[in-house]
């Protein structure tokens, strides 16, 4: 029994997926209840009932969500439906993950939002934004903890005994360029899939085999619905390699590098390349339905060739990480050995371990314990020396003056004039239209470019707030006599201290807003048409 | 191995990267280029820690998101005391603030896997709040009525109000007001984000993984070793006072 328990586990156990529970060793059964519970039912000494016990407690936080729900502060008689909102939001993650756009905390209520609006269109903006960001709170987690915990029976091993399972679906992630998304969990993307227990590699082979033949027998329909699983199965694929790599970051010791890991991470890589070949031919395939004269075909293979294409992005990004990994093991291994800089083996608990012995001791002597660790805990601090060039630069800099208010036909024709005389009068306009917003509530870049209908708009868009963040030095620059651009909209950028890459752009995410912010009255549009606003704006004179 | 000039300008140049907390590899090419090279090249490893060395500070960390460096004491980037975490301290208010850190890094994460996972923790100054509230109320519960005079970091805990009454903002003096600083001050820092709404009253803030790694990579163990010295200190001196202690009444 106990060799048929091991044999299951072999067989199952994918790439990375949840390590043996404790419990499972080869432990005899004993007592005689027990040897007739393993005749009457052998599943309950196995793994692979365990799996589906813990595929059904993945759901259970949106149970409680739905449970809940009429306990909220809106309307019990609204008709949203919590699950429906909790699929979509973990769809929609899984939708970008690992690419630029991949939502965050703020975008993924915002579409939640607008799925709960079609529940109820009555209901106002901020009751939508409520029910959107409750929605996103639960599957993330109780107070931010971004993780779930269960406790659950186990016959495994011969004797009846509990532990304890953690799980989560959502969590928030730092990426490198600063932006902080979100993800959804190799748990979450599980559940999603009906409980398929599969390994995520053979699913994905399998998916692309049904996918091919039924693009030869024209079954689109069923084309499209195998694109969208390959892509949550390239999600998944993608969340257990990072959660690989993280597991060579924080538990290099329990790494076995020769007989676990590089044969893992080979397999890993051998099956993503697989897939990759498999994806460009699929995508050259549908290349050739591009080119249908039938728009519904063609638009239907258009829909599918993206699905596939972002699996293809997916895959390569996968690709370049499990080439690095063997650098990032030895690279691990090189740092846990430079001398004073081994991390802390220690395992305690902050809040049992450290912070309620501290409350117990005299207050002199919690002061230095207490102020050694907000020492050690924030890192450095960077002296806040001036920096005399920049000051001068400001203090030199004309001062900004009252405006003087003149109506024109369309600023933005004044300012691309002089940039250029070959600008589309079309981007022109959506650009402006775009811009319109900053007067009422600030905008950042990423938030207007990602409104852009198109590249051409979203190049105007960066142009003109980088203009509008340095006026002076971009326009002397580019040989501009047009004075402070600024002046010339009413609008200012500002840093927004963040950074951003999104749409093909990458950098600092700049803050648009009226010139108000920098306390200059702001131009007052209040009564004017929304068109008549945009045509005519008022500038200040160029100093 | 023959380290060039070039190899100065970019250890320095790397450096000074790792110590702007607003700049992000994946954002800067040039700071993404050099954080590639320093994980496979041995001479831009030597130089950093070089430049890093006459600084007073040392790498604790190479993730994807940065270079982390920590500052070695004295520095000029130490905090050095936290007097420097804001001026005008007490020394009581410098122990409430140490407190409050502590309690916000137990709060966010509670276990030792806690620690080791790469997840952003979001907190709340209420929640803190509570858990401050709840900790130093079961403390006082165990130390009962028969303890010494002396006073206890608890108690002082206990004494600090929780909010100003009939203010919005609540002041440094409070409770509220005391972890609201903290958290900004590790948002100045890189340590944290201010995710707090425009109609949000209960300020809240995301932790990231900067903070965790200095937490376990540096204060968990310098705290257990400030503490153990303190309660070994303790014993000591209790032993000793003991043994001094005439036995039987010398009458």
């Amino acid at each position: 029994m106990s060799q048929a328990c091991d044999t299951i586990r072999t067989v199952s156990d994918p790439l990375l997926d949840d390590p043996p529970e404790s419990g499972t060793d080869d432990a005899p059964i004993t007592g005689l209840n027990a040897w007739r519970l393993q005749a009457l039912l052998p599943a309950l000494y196995q793994d692979g009932f365990y799996r589906r016990l813990k595929l059904l407690r993945r759901t259970s936080p949106l149970h409680r969500l739905s449970e809940t729900s009429s306990r909220q502060s809106w309307d019990a008689s609204r008709s949203y439906d919590p699950m429906l909102l909790c699929v979509c939001a973990i769809d929609l993650v899984m939708e970008r993950d690992g690419l630029a756009d991949a939502y965050d905390f703020e975008s993924l209520i915002e579409a939640i939002a607008l799925v709960a609006e079609i529940a109820e269109p009555e209901a106002p903006g901020s009751e939508l934004r409520d029910v959107a960001e409750w929605v996103v709170r639960g599957l993330l987690g109780s107070d931010g903890r971004a993780d779930f915990t269960a406790d659950y029976g186990d016959y495994r091993g011969g004797d009846y005994h509990r532990g304890i399972y953690n799980w989560h679906l959502l969590k928030e992630l730092q990426r490198t360029d600063g932006r902080i998304v979100l993800e959804a969990s190799v748990d979450a993307i599980n559940a999603l899939r009906s409980g398929l227990d599969l390994d995520v590699e053979d699913a994905q082979l399998a998916h692309e085999t049904v996918m091919q033949a039924q693009l030869e027998r024209g079954d689109l329909d069923g084309a499209e619905r195998s694109a969208d699983e390959a892509s949550r199965l390239s999600v998944a694929l993608a969340v257990k390699t990072r959660d690989l790599m993280e597991t060579i970051r924080f538990n290099m010791d329990i790494v076995d590098w020769r007989a676990e890991f590089q044969s893992k991470a080979a397999d890993a890589l051998t099956h993503v390349l697989k897939r990759i070949t498999a994806e460009q031919s699929l995508s050259e395939y549908l290349m050739d339905g591009a080119d249908l004269q039938d728009s519904k075909l063609r638009l239907r293979s258009i829909a599918i060739l993206e699905k596939v294409d972002r699996c293809l992005t997916r895959h390569r990004e996968l690709q370049s990480l499990l080439q690095d990994a063997p650098k990032v093991f030895l690279e691990e291994q090189l740092r846990q050995v430079m001398p004073g800089r081994t991390r802390s083996r220690l395992r305690l608990s902050v809040f049992d371990d450290l912070f309620v012995p501290t409350l117990s001791l005299r207050v002199e002597d919690a002061t230095r314990v207490a102020t050694t660790f907000a020492l050690a805990a924030m890192g450095p601090d960077i002296p806040r020396v001036l920096d005399f060039s920049e000051l001068v630069n400001r203090l030199l800099r004309p001062p900004r003056c009252e405006p003087n208010v003149v109506v024109l036909g369309n600023p933005f024709d004044d300012i691309v004039d002089q940039l250029s005389d070959e600008v589309d009068p079309v981007l022109l306009a959506a650009a402006a239209g775009l811009f319109a917003g900053c007067y009422t509530a600030p905008q950042l870049l990423s938030e207007l470019l990602a409104g852009a209908p198109g590249p051409e708009v979203a190049e105007v868009l960066r142009l003109v707030t980088l203009l509008l963040f340095d006026p002076d030095d971009l326009a002397a620059e580019e040989g501009l006599d047009m004075g402070a651009i600024s002046d010339v909209l009413g609008l200012v950028a500002i840093s927004s201290g963040q950074t951003f890459a999104a749409a093909g752009y990458q950098g600092d995410d700049l803050l648009v807003g009226p010139i108000a912010l920098l306390d200059v009255p702001r131009p007052d549009f209040s009564d004017a048409e929304s068109h008549q606003a945009q045509e005519a704006k008022t500038r200040r004179a160029p100093t | 191995m023959n380290v060039t000039t070039n190899d100065i300008t970019d250890a320095n140049r790397l450096v000074n990267f790792a110590l702007d907390v607003r700049t992000a590899p994946g954002a800067n090419e040039e700071y993404a280029e050099l954080l590639r090279r320093y994980r496979i090249d041995a001479t831009l490893q030597e130089s950093v820690d070089a430049a890093c060395a006459g600084l007073h500070l040392y790498v604790i960390a190479v993730e994807d998101q940065g270079l982390l460096l920590a500052p070695e004491s004295p520095s000029i980037f130490s905090l050095g005391t936290v007097a420097e975490f804001e001026t005008g301290l007490t020394p009581e208010r410098r122990m409430l603030t140490g407190l409050v850190l502590l309690c916000v890094a137990g709060v966010a994460y509670p276990s030792p896997a806690d620690l080791e996972r790469n997840a952003i923790v979001r907190v709340r100054v209420s929640q803190v709040e509570r858990a401050l509230r709840e900790t130093a109320k079961v403390v006082a519960e165990r130390h009962g009525e028969d303890e010494d005079d002396v006073p206890r970091a608890f108690a002082a805990l206990g004494s600090v109000p929780t909010s100003t009454p009939g203010k919005k903002h609540n002041s440094k003096a409070t409770s509220l007001g005391l972890i609201r600083n903290v958290l900004t001050r590790l948002v100045e820092l890189g340590c944290a984000r201010d995710v707090t709404g425009p109609s949000d009253d209960d300020p809240e803030f995301q932790l990231l993984d900067r903070f965790r790694h200095y937490v376990r990579e540096r204060a968990l163990a310098a705290t257990n070793e400030a503490l153990l010295a303190t309660v070994t200190a303790t014993i000591t001196a209790t032993t000793v006072e003991n043994a001094a202690t005439p036995q039987g009444d010398p009458q």
